[in-house]
């Protein structure tokens, strides 16, 4: 009973803030993005209570949770007869160009997602990295109802929580959502990544219907869902999948708002932004290659208000992290070189550890050689078409990869090998780009063009 | 009538094509989806081992506790320290040694190297407190309450005189009472 009402105010309080943004998006986006938005809300409201010296009970973050969605829902509440009247019409319709093809794909990911979300819950945690950090600190917030006062980040009874690579410093969104559902009464946090991940389906989904029609999105989303490594960890509690998420659907909302310039769009790709780096901080270099990207693309027409409001909002969780760890005397060895330094060969053994990921299909698939393939054969269409936002996406995705090596080459691998960090870590880290490229391979001139001439062949509206 | 049969034949024929065209796209993208699992090994690996099998496992013991499961998949580790967790009270404070005693050399160890985690030891055993054979600072240095004994390592640590044969064993810093 407990752990149904959580969960259900954690969709409610998503819900509400994708209406305060706007009523207007779709069934599918609404579906998607609710428990997304409100884990990643929830979390933050839970940072903010820690911070204010209110225990992390259950019912003090339901209470809160409830308080700030019924505040978010008085927007909708003065303006109730617009909202009304605009429900009304609101029709869930199967998609228009409704083929075989489609029906293919959806049904595969039915199966192939309820086989993955049978397997996630059924298995509790049990990887490393979860039960060296996450999961475990998420398990004693849950008892103990603090972060800041926490007894295993005390350096007299866990001597090495300060050293270099230690998990006290790791932004805690994940740690705080599984201390949610053990605070619930669940046995695992289990519930966490297989929801996220069901979630970023649906999402992903919603939002390529609106750059390459429903067929293309269903392919895209069946693309992104059996990617190897990926599909692997989106059943652990590890942090990297759950990042790829919010990354991913940051940049589709980000390069959306270039495409279709509506406000929406704008303020979700924030918010998405935000939640980015909010599950990890390296989350920053998608705030840095969209930033550049969108002073870019509008230059003519730029409207620096916009652009203050993208950078500055959506590391705004970052900032608050970094404020509520000074506070409390939340700290760990730097591991960060900050000054300007030049090593050959640690670039080279980052670029050789690159180019075998991305080359091979052993971790990914056919995801990096479908889009290297698709980047080639629409070269001249990228700058000769006005598909801005597909010249956008490609510009986000090298640029990020770009400035992953950067921060790689700026860390100091004081707790590890840089070969086993780039082994373990950089190839879980790559899963941020398999939607984005996905996406590009489904919605680029040439294929986007077979694809609705497709859905015209086989679409049986209007016989 | 002539002109609505007519239409009604075209509208038909019309629907047939549709149709036709249909399921030789779908049978197409079938095949793309054959080729993918016939050619790339991992697409293969995703769906006979990762997902296929661990449904099955799932769908065999849903109703098998979940400690139960992670004993499955943590393996010793996981059960030695379930035994110390079910044998000692919460308030407990347990001295645990250092990485020797889990892996002697030149023996094979039955526990794997995330036992070194205090993190991972702390998943199972909180709120019981750790105090490792290394942290001579732990301030619950002075407070523990029961020593893990692993191949003779800890038997110093208890106050009475102890013959131990077994490589595993939990005792009381105190001697019990007779």
């Amino acid at each position: 009973m407990m752990i149904t009402l959580g969960l259900l105010t954690t969709f409610f309080v998503g819900f509400s803030v994708l209406n305060f943004i706007s009523f207007r998006y779709s069934v599918l986006e609404k579906l998607g993005l609710s428990f997304l938005l409100g884990i990643g809300v929830q979390t933050l409201l839970m940072l903010l209570m820690d911070l204010l010296g209110i225990r992390l009970s259950v019912s003090n973050i339901l209470v809160d949770s409830l308080l700030l969605a019924l505040g978010l829902n008085l927007k909708m509440y003065f303006r109730r007869k617009e909202v009304w009247s605009a429900l009304k019409k609101v029709r869930f319709t199967f998609p228009k160009g409704l083929n075989l093809v489609w029906l293919l794909f959806i049904v595969l990911i039915i199966c192939l997602e309820y086989m993955n979300w049978t397997k996630c819950m059924f298995f509790p945690t049990f990887d490393r990295d979860s039960l060296a950090s996450f999961d475990t600190i998420g398990w004693i917030i849950s008892k103990e109802q603090t972060l800041k006062g926490l007894s295993i980040f005390q350096g007299d009874y866990m001597p090495h929580i300060h050293q270099a690579g230690s998990s006290i410093t790791y932004i805690p969104m994940i740690q705080l959502s599984y201390a949610y559902v053990y605070a619930l009464g669940m046995e695992t946090s289990k519930v966490i990544p297989a929801l996220i991940y069901l979630s970023f389906l649906i999402s992903f989904y919603a939002a390529s219907r609106r750059f390459c029609g429903d067929t293309g999105a269903a392919l895209a989303t069946f693309f992104v869902l059996i990617t190897p490594e990926m599909i692997a960890f989106s059943s652990l509690s590890g942090t990297n999948v759950i990042h790829a998420v919010y990354a991913s659907l940051g940049v589709i909302y980000t390069v959306l708002w270039l495409k279709e310039d509506k406000r929406s769009d704008f303020a979700l790709a924030i918010l998405l932004m935000a939640l980015n780096v909010w599950t990890r901080n390296e989350g920053i270099i998608f705030i840095g290659a969209s930033f550049a990207v969108i002073f870019f693309f509008k230059q003519n027409s730029i409207c620096w208000k916009d652009l203050i409001l993208y950078g500055s909002l959506s590391i705004l969780p970052f900032v608050f992290w970094g404020v509520f760890m000074k506070i409390n005397g939340i700290y760990a060895e730097n591991i960060v070189i900050f000054k300007p330094f030049y090593d050959g060969e640690k670039i080279q053994t980052i670029w050789l550890a690159f180019r075998g990921l991305l080359s091979g299909t052993s971790y990914y698939g056919l995801s990096f050689v479908a889009f290297a393939i698709a980047v080639v054969a629409n070269a001249l269409f990228l700058f000769k078409v006005k598909r801005k936002d597909m010249l956008a996406l490609v510009a986000i995705t090298l640029l990020s990869l770009l400035f992953y090596m950067v921060i790689l080459y700026h860390i100091d691998y004081k707790w590890d090998n840089i070969a086993n960090v780039l082994s373990y870590s950089a190839k879980r880290f790559l899963f941020c780009f398999i939607p984005l490229v996905w996406l590009y391979t489904m919605s680029n001139h040439l294929v986007s063009t077979f694809l609705r001439k497709l859905e015209g062949w086989l679409s049986f509206k209007g016989i | 009538m002539k002109k609505e049969n007519n239409s009604k034949t075209s509208l038909s024929i019309r629907l047939l094509k549709k149709t036709l065209f249909n399921v030789v796209a779908a049978c197409v993208a079938c095949g793309l989806v054959w080729l993918c699992y016939r050619y790339v090994p991992t697409y293969a690996w995703v769906y006979n081992s990762n997902l296929t099998m661990h449904f099955k496992t799932a769908r065999m013991n849903r109703k098998v506790p979940a400690d139960q499961i992670r004993a499955g998949k943590l393996g010793f580790s996981f059960q030695y320290l379930s035994l110390i967790r079910d044998n000692t009270p919460e308030h407990a404070v347990i001295w645990m040694p250092g990485e020797k005693a889990y892996f002697p050399e030149g023996e094979k160890s039955p526990f794997d190297r995330q036992i070194l985690s205090k993190m991972y030891r702390l998943r199972v055993l909180y709120p019981r407190k750790i105090v490792d054979a290394e942290e001579i600072g732990n301030k619950y240095a002075n407070e523990i309450t029961h020593v893990a004994i692993i191949n003779g390592h800890g038997v110093e640590k208890l106050s009475y005189p102890l013959d131990i044969d077994e490589p595993y064993a939990l005792c009381s810093v105190k001697e019990p009472e007779k």
